[in-house]
């Protein structure tokens, strides 16, 4: 029997060209399957429409400190990182509807966060970041954001404080995802809360989908773009993808590096078991606009956060010759349209009364039918039960992405160590 | 020619007036005897040299949320805790020779601050504050706060952060005192480190003053002034004090509430229990100079802080004409001379404009009836001794905030432990 590949990995995002990549340095011929016409997945440099300004619609931070996966691709490309931001900063929070400048907790609210804070940091002790959760002892840890909080019954404004920095690194409210998942990231973190901030300040200087194109190169991988799958087959010997418009493809393995939230609408037969398929289909809660926006009448120096508010996170990040160039975090509650310059502007308003909001772009993730969501945060009941079958291999096929990553889950590190991971497997698996 | 009285009490600071005034309403009487011409003890609240703003040369702060015996007697004589006049909202700091407005750590270092927080914070939960702590498993904690703190692996400039605001504390070196004794205020401070700074922001309206005036009222006791002590001799059901000028005062029960520093001078008998005379051996370390200073050319809302200094910390308190009146520390192992040239010198490190017009301080270290400032233990006496300083040698019962099971050093210490001793004492005389 001749197979058209040795390897077939499906979808372009970070996950998928790095098992391409490892795939390619071990001499493997492979074809890499992507559904959209551009590689990086829910990672995406572009200029801001109508624009000179090179934005990051996606994901966009990194820690060679605590990235280890990362830092290998760093160290091996030689990519420059710049600090997004750091320095003094005009700090600005929004607390239950008031403006406060600087710090915005005092008196007893402080020992207060002392103490949640103490007991999230160890709580988060009892994660071992590189064992699936499903095989600790996590199961009580397994709730709500809120249900976790609510043990330790912070003070009202110590709560909001804490549930701006839950949405911001969610895109959820903290009903809907699970403190599992928030404390697996603050031990991947070093058990460091302070990491929720300083562990996402780096980025890619010449752009993230830079890295991914560099990486898709370097694997010598056939790329096929716009090729959603509608099928993959396999038998005791090989697998056969099939895209929608009926290209097929032969190969002895594959990786299957797309969202899980996609796995339900392609045709796996074997089906994949339940285990996998169950959470796939809740998807998750993420649905986080990240805003960017033209903007005049603010400090170039604006570091604003808020809970009650549109934008949880809002700061300049680079300037155009009208304006600066803003970065805003829209997490629910907020309904807010990020596409209108109008609501934009009086989202910004909440924090800098002069804002004057010229432009404004977005991609919105849960829209993306290739994304249907965010990065992936976990809900209640996941990661206890699910966790190792979600990156659980099924015969000739490996599954690869943040979403299915063991330490760093919904961030590039953890697609970059499921790539790997995957490539591993299916280098064994060829034999 | 010898007086006789139901109960003796010696000392009377916080801890003496406090043992004084329970006895009484115990209805006994009592004898309180105090070396000084003054009473209060470590907290002495005065007119500024060449000022006249009230002052407080030694202990000042209250925390009444935590610290509930001194709570209770604010209550109980209608003191109110006194608005802060002049809140500071910023920090000068000061570390590596360097000024600066901005905190100054970077990213990696501030890991290791939150770090140590979070080891601070599991070590201060294991300790059960109303226990004394030789009766809990926590040797493994009475080491020095240099030992401890080199544990976490910190680098120089975290170490600094950490063993400085310890210092403020403290007034001790490194090595001088026990992590378990900064624990055990931290634990009492409900396990916030963050708390045991600032806490300390509440002051007694009025002044300690206040305080003490209304326990020595209230308690009514024989009181005399100018009266050291040579002897305590107990003899059978019957205690002799007799004073350094040979006058001789019996009494079924005493409480001895003077510094445990100063216990050398007076001749005991029977002799101390071994715990006791350990602490007798090897008194404290706290040789913090607390400085009142008058400037201009200060900002009124920031505090001072820096490792390295001769001015750890300084926090404007009072504006007095225009000018700033701020209370400055300095602790071991860079102590501070307490002349106005000095002080102007190390403050203008901070702040190079700065004039100092006044000071004051007092020197309780040279004190002969303090020797030293608030008690705070050396590595390896909490661990083995603590109970002991609690237990009473048959008639003669011991208080003074250096022996405090809780708050040890502070108001309510003394407070906590002058009431335990008058228990101790009226059990004695029934």
């Amino acid at each position: 029997m001749t197979l058209d590949f040795d390897a077939i990995v499906v979808g372009g995002g970070f996950a998928g060209v790095r098992a391409a990549r490892d795939l390619g340095d071990a001499g493997r011929s492979v074809l890499l399957v992507e559904a959209r016409d551009r590689l990086g997945g829910r990672v995406w440099t572009r200029p801001f429409q109508g624009r000179e300004a090179r934005i990051e619609m996606g994901g966009t931070w990194v820690s060679t400190d605590v990235h280890p996966f990362t830092a290998e691709e760093v160290e091996r490309y030689g990519f420059a990182l710049k600090v997004s931001h750091a320095g003094e900063v005009d700090t600005r929070w929004s607390l239950g509807g008031e403006l406060i400048h600087g710090f915005p907790l005092e008196g007893e609210e402080i020992p207060d966060l002392e103490r949640v804070l103490f007991e999230t940091i160890k709580a988060s002790h009892r994660v071992a970041i590189d064992v699936p959760r499903d095989q600790q002892d996590l199961a009580d840890l397994d709730v709500s954001v809120e249900e976790f909080f609510d043990r330790f019954d912070p003070l009202p404004r110590v709560r909001e404080f804490l549930y701006m920095w839950a949405g911001l690194g969610s895109g959820a409210l903290p009903t809907e995802w699970s403190m599992l998942t928030a404390l697996s990231l603050i031990a991947a973190m070093d058990n460091s809360v302070y990491g929720w901030y300083g562990a996402v300040t780096d980025a890619f200087e010449d752009g993230i989908s830079n890295v991914v194109e560099t990486l898709a190169q370097d694997s010598g991988a056939r790329i096929e773009l716009s090729a959603p799958v509608a099928r993959i087959e396999q038998d005791a010997d090989s697998v056969r993808v099939t895209a929608r418009d009926g290209r097929s493809w032969s190969a002895a393995t594959a990786v299957v590096a797309v969202p899980i939230a996609l796995w339900p609408e392609i045709e796996f037969h074997p089906p994949l078991p339940e285990d996998k398929l169950a959470p796939a289909r809740l998807n998750h809660p993420g649905r986080m606009k990240k805003t960017w926006m033209v903007v005049d009448g603010i400090p170039d120096n604006l570091y604003a956060s808020g809970w009650g508010t549109d934008f949880v996170q809002a700061f300049p990040e680079g300037s155009e010759p009208d304006g600066l160039v803003a970065i805003a975090m829209c997490a629910p509650p907020s309904e807010m349209d990020p596409h209108d310059p109008r609501a934009v502007e009086a989202a910004m308003r909440q924090f800098a009364p002069a804002a004057r909001v010229l432009a404004t772009d977005v991609h919105e993730w849960r829209q993306d039918p290739f994304a249907k969501g965010g990065w992936y945060v976990p809900p209640p009941g996941v990661l206890s039960t699910s966790h190792a079958a979600l990156g659980r291999p099924e015969g000739r096929l490996s599954f690869a992405g943040a979403d299915v990553a063991i330490r760093w889950i919904g961030w590039i590190d953890g697609a970059l160590e499921t790539g790997a991971r995957a490539a591993r497997e299916s280098l064994a698996r060829k034999g | 020619m010898t007086s006789s009285s139901d109960a003796i009490v010696v000392g009377a600071g916080l801890a003496g007036l406090t043992a004084a005034r329970d006895l009484r309403e115990a209805g006994r009487e009592v004898l309180l005897l105090e070396g000084r011409d003054r009473v209060g003890g470590r907290a002495w609240n005065r007119p500024m040299e060449g000022v006249g703003a009230p002052i407080e040369l030694g202990g000042a702060w209250v925390n009444r949320a935590n610290q509930h015996f001194a709570d209770a007697e604010m209550e109980r004589y209608g003191l109110r805790v006194a608005a802060d006049p002049m809140p500071p909202a910023r920090f000068r700091w000061r570390f590596d020779g360097e000024t600066g407005d901005a905190f100054p750590f970077e990213r990696a270092e501030i890991y290791e601050i939150e770090r140590t927080f979070f080891r601070l914070i599991e070590a201060a939960r294991r300790i059960d504050t109303e226990v004394p702590r030789d009766r809990q498993d926590l040797a493994d904690l009475d080491v020095s706060v240099r030992q401890f703190l080199r544990a976490g692996d910190l680098s120089p400039r975290v170490y600094d952060y950490f063993e400085r605001f310890g210092a403020l504390g403290a007034g001790a070196a490194d090595d001088d005192w026990s992590a378990l004794s900064a624990l055990s205020l931290i634990a009492a401070f409900g396990c916030s480190p963050f708390a045991w700074f600032a806490g300390v922001v509440d002051k007694i309206e009025g002044g300690t003053g206040a305080l003490v005036d209304a326990l020595l009222e209230d308690g009514a006791s024989d009181l005399r002034l100018g009266t050291t002590v040579a002897e305590i001799v107990e003899d059978g059901d019957r205690v002799t004090v007799t004073t350094g000028a040979g006058e001789r005062h019996e009494a079924g029960a005493v409480v001895l509430a003077t510094p445990i520093a100063t216990w050398a001078d007076i001749r005991i008998a029977p002799a101390l229990d071994g715990g006791k005379a350990e602490y007798v051996a090897h008194p404290h370390g706290n040789r913090m100079a607390k400085v009142w200073l008058l400037a201009e050319g200060i900002p009124r809302d920031v505090f001072c802080f820096g490792a390295g200094e001769p001015l750890l910390f300084c926090a404007p308190q009072y504006d007095v004409d225009g000018a700033v009146l701020a209370v400055a520390f300095s602790s071991p192992p860079h102590l501070l001379a307490t002349d106005r040239d000095s002080v102007e010198e190390a403050l203008r490190r901070y702040f190079p404009e700065a004039r100092v017009l006044a000071v004051d301080s007092h020197d309780w270290t040279a004190d002969p009836f303090a020797r030293g400032g608030w008690q705070v233990h050396r590595p390896g006496q909490l661990s083995r001794h603590h109970s002991s300083l609690q237990e009473p040698q048959a008639r003669v019962s011991f208080a003074g905030s250096d022996t405090a099971a809780r708050w040890i050093g502070w108001f309510d210490g003394a407070i906590e432990s002058g009431a335990r001793a008058a228990s101790q004492a009226a059990a004695r005389l029934t």
